[in-house]
């Protein structure tokens, strides 16, 4: 009887469990065809992204491209407008363009000076009307070239997005595997066991499913066609020096997309041209009042906090607006992060090591400028020099917002001046031994954007190496500014006759220095009044 | 117990799956269980039908998305070419254009140096107007070879001018470049004819194909979980409404996707 009714009450117990296990076998799955549907779902999701990623990557292959032809077509045909005023100024030099009495003196004959002026005017519009294309239509050719590069750099921020999601997706799939695993391994586990596995397996498979949501949802950017049209257009105005124009062309831009960094930055460049007009040309800073410091450093600041600081124009934009402003360890901190995202940019290194300078520490200065001078060499002679007197600039910015460092800002002006100076003359300078050397100005003046510079000096050895190094005041109180073209470094010349160069400005400067260094010492420094103020 | 029937609560009978119960000795027979069923193959043929439909939409998918691959390419391809065509054409118009700046300038020099000798000759200098006149045709001729070398005048278009005395211009940057890219893109070693965008067009086209093919896989998935329900659950209407459901979803992914993403 025992055995019979253990056999009986073991029956339906073994009945039950098998029963209960049916159950949990059908609903494992169901679990396991769901998770399979959302699997394939997400499959999905991650072919579309892959799929969009390509279609970027095709479309911004094609805008780079079509960028840099219709940028070749637009600075060449620039070019060639520019030729158009060279051309008309250079008949000045012509001799039937040239003054009636010299030309009555030369040919022996009479010469009507209304005919003669007739004549000028004829040829000088002659070739002014040389192009049916006007400027307007180059600057619009030069919009175009801007607008497809801005479209460009957009599609690659779209397709750099597409490219994560889609790499997400792989990420949520994989995980969705290991979830699918533990659900079906419960299968062949024993019952105490699966709850520990079965319950992590399918919380990772609603994480999983949420995860993907997350991806699918994080939008994918998109830049309004007329932002970049109307930030094309204040691209353009900005290097054609319309300050205006370009402030009101990225404040279009910014209405439709507020977080456009291409427009920021430009809009903080083109508030500081607008009251420093030669700022983007000599690094002039002539509002000594720095009205645009403010709101510049708003643009900045709005486009630092919306990805600024991981874009190398941005940064470099901050950067120069933070030396100008002589806010030091701000520009440090900026200039460090540009470098980090762009170590090519010579300019950089050269700021960076004006500021170690404004901070005291001279060998971080020196290190900066080794760096500097270590990519000179694939630069021509007047990059170089170009670069240099960005340099010399904010070293002078340096002297004036803290006296305590002018020493030292003067020790590693000296220092890039010796440096110039003997590549110039190919030999070693010898600093020992001088005698006292005198400069004079005896003429220096502004017309019509032309410099006339004529020096006297006293007491140069015939076969020094010798450098002159001219600054301007750009406006009444503001800081010196060293442009490219008033330096001159090699042997003794020969003076007298004096220099005439082109040296187009917009603020006349009103007050010049000139210092003279001798073998890489500096002898002698003098000033001589400018033309009145124009800024 | 022992007949492996139904668990509590679950039923094969269409009277017990809605809690009714046949009754009576007039009413005819219930159909037995066999009669009501599907026939024991038809789900697995079907969840086999169905998932060799979505192989062979992944594989279309997997050609379509070789071939808008290829699109893309060609696209690419094209669109540099027809660039490169568009650079050299902008460079030498800008070259063209330089040059005839620079003989618009001699043109004018010319025709002052001419004007000067007509000055001298009215005071009867003939020798200095000789002198000028002689100078304004060196002048003319430098600057025709200079043109002629920058390739802004064609000879022929420089022996009408010297006949007619008549200066071409101005120059039309626009029409230039519109001419330099034609000469480019029509010469017999050119590329032929580019549409890059016609490209790009039918590689979006093929990608939409391929969508609606992933998605249409997708459906036939659901199909084929449909049936497993149909061929693994109790309750006969839950074993019914899937069947449906997956019939529904696998007919109507073929009949309204497939046939233009195919």
């Amino acid at each position: 009887m025992g055995s019979t009714t253990d056999t009986s009450r073991e029956g339906p117990v073994e009945l039950a469990d098998e029963a209960v296990e049916d159950r949990y076998r059908r609903r494992v799955g169901i679990i396991l065809a769901l998770l399979a549907i959302t699997g394939a779902w997400i499959a999905v999701l991650a072919t579309d992204a892959a799929t969009a990623e390509s279609t970027t990557t095709r479309e911004a292959t094609r805008l780079a491209v079509q960028a840099q032809s219709a940028d070749v077509l637009a600075k060449g045909v620039e070019a060639a407008r520019s030729e158009i005023e060279a051309e008309v100024d250079a008949f000045d030099s012509r001799e039937v363009f040239s003054d009636p009495d010299a030309l009555e003196a030369t040919l022996g004959i009479e010469i009507d000076p209304a005919r003669a002026a007739q004549r000028r005017a004829a040829a000088e519009e002659q070739v002014e009307s040389a192009f049916s294309t006007d400027g307007a239509a180059v600057t619009e050719l030069a919009e175009t070239a801007a607008a497809l590069s801005l479209e460009q750099k957009a599609t690659v921020d779209a397709r750099i997005t597409w490219n994560a999601k889609a790499s997400q997706y792989e990420t949520v799939l994989t995980t969705l595997a290991i979830a699918v695993f533990l659900v079906g391994f419960t299968l062949v586990i024993g019952r105490r066991l699966r709850p520990p596995v079965a319950v992590p397996g399918v919380f990772l498979a609603i994480f999983c499913i949420g995860w993907a949501g997350v991806i699918y949802s994080h939008p994918i950017p998109e830049v309004d066609q007329d932002a970049i049209d109307a930030t094309a257009a204040g691209k353009v105005a900005l290097s054609q020096r319309r300050a205006e124009d370009a402030r009101s062309d990225f404040t279009v831009a910014l209405e439709s997309e507020p977080d456009y960094l291409p427009a920021l930055w430009g809009r903080a460049l083109a508030t500081l041209l607008a009251v420093n007009p030669d700022v983007l040309d000599t690094m002039a800073v002539t509002d000594t009042s720095q009205s645009a410091i403010e709101p510049a450093a708003r643009d900045m600041q709005t486009a630092m906090d919306n990805g600024g600081d991981q874009d190398p124009q941005t940064l470099a934009v901050a950067a120069l607006a933070r030396t100008l402003a002589g806010d030091w360890d701000a520009a440090r901190d900026t200039i460090d992060s540009a470098i980090d995202l762009n170590e090519n940019g010579v300019e950089l290194y050269l700021w960076r090591a004006a500021v170690s300078v404004a901070l005291g520490d001279s060998d971080e200065a020196q290190h900066w400028l080794d760096e500097a001078q270590n990519r000179f060499s694939d630069l021509d002679g007047d990059r170089r020099r170009e670069l240099v007197a960005q340099y010399f600039t904010v070293l002078e910015v340096v002297s004036a917002t803290t006296p305590d460092q002018a020493q030292l800002a003067t020790e590693f002006t000296e220092q890039a001046v010796a440096a110039a100076t003997e590549a110039s003359v190919g030999r070693a300078l010898d600093p020992s031994g001088q005698a006292p050397v005198t400069l004079d100005v005896v003429e220096a003046t502004f017309a019509d954007d032309t410099t006339t510079l004529r020096f006297s000096y006293d007491g140069i050895p015939n076969d020094a190496a010798v450098a002159i190094v001219g600054y301007e005041r750009p406006a009444p109180g503001a800081t010196w500014v060293q442009p490219a073209e008033l330096f001159y470094a090699g042997e003794v010349p020969s003076g007298g006759e004096g220099v005439t160069i082109n040296t187009p400005r917009s603020c006349a400067p009103v007050e010049y220095r000139f210092d003279l260094y001798v073998e890489g010492q500096l002898v002698d420094s003098v000033t001589s009044p400018g033309v009145d103020a124009t800024c | 117990m022992t007949d492996n029937g139904p668990p509590p609560g679950e039923s094969e009978t269409p009277g017990d799956s809605d809690g009714s119960v046949e009754a009576g000795g007039g009413a005819p027979p219930a159909p037995t269980e066999e009669a009501r069923r599907l026939p024991k193959w038809l789900v697995p043929g079907l969840i086999g039908l169905v998932t060799i439909t979505a192989g062979l939409l992944t594989w279309r998918a997997g050609q379509l998305g070789s071939a808008s691959a290829y699109e893309d390419r060609q696209s690419v391809g094209q669109t540099i070419t027809q660039e490169t065509q568009r650079t050299e054409a902008g460079l030498e118009t800008a070259h063209q254009a330089s040059g005839y700046v620079a003989y618009s300038a001699a043109s004018a020099d010319a025709i002052a140096l001419e004007d000067l000798a007509s000055e001298a000759a009215d005071q009867g200098r003939t020798d200095v107007a000789a002198d000028l006149l002689r100078r304004a045709q060196q002048t003319r001729e430098n600057a025709e070879e200079l043109a002629a070398a920058s390739g802004t005048f064609g000879e022929q278009s420089l022996l009408q001018q010297e006949v007619t005395g008549e200066v071409a211009g101005p120059f039309d940057v626009a029409e230039r470049f519109d001419s330099n890219k034609a000469a480019a893109a029509t010469g017999i070693t050119s590329a032929g004819v580019l549409d890059p965008q016609a490209w790009a067009d039918q590689a979006e086209d093929t990608r939409s194909r391929v969508r609606l093919l992933r998605w249409a896989t997708l459906a036939m998935l659901i199909a084929v979980a449909a049936y497993t329900v149909a061929e693994l659950a109790r309750r006969r209407t839950t074993r019914m409404v899937a069947f449906t459901v997956g019939g529904i979803v696998y007919a109507g992914t073929l009949l309204l996707v497939v046939p233009g993403a195919w």
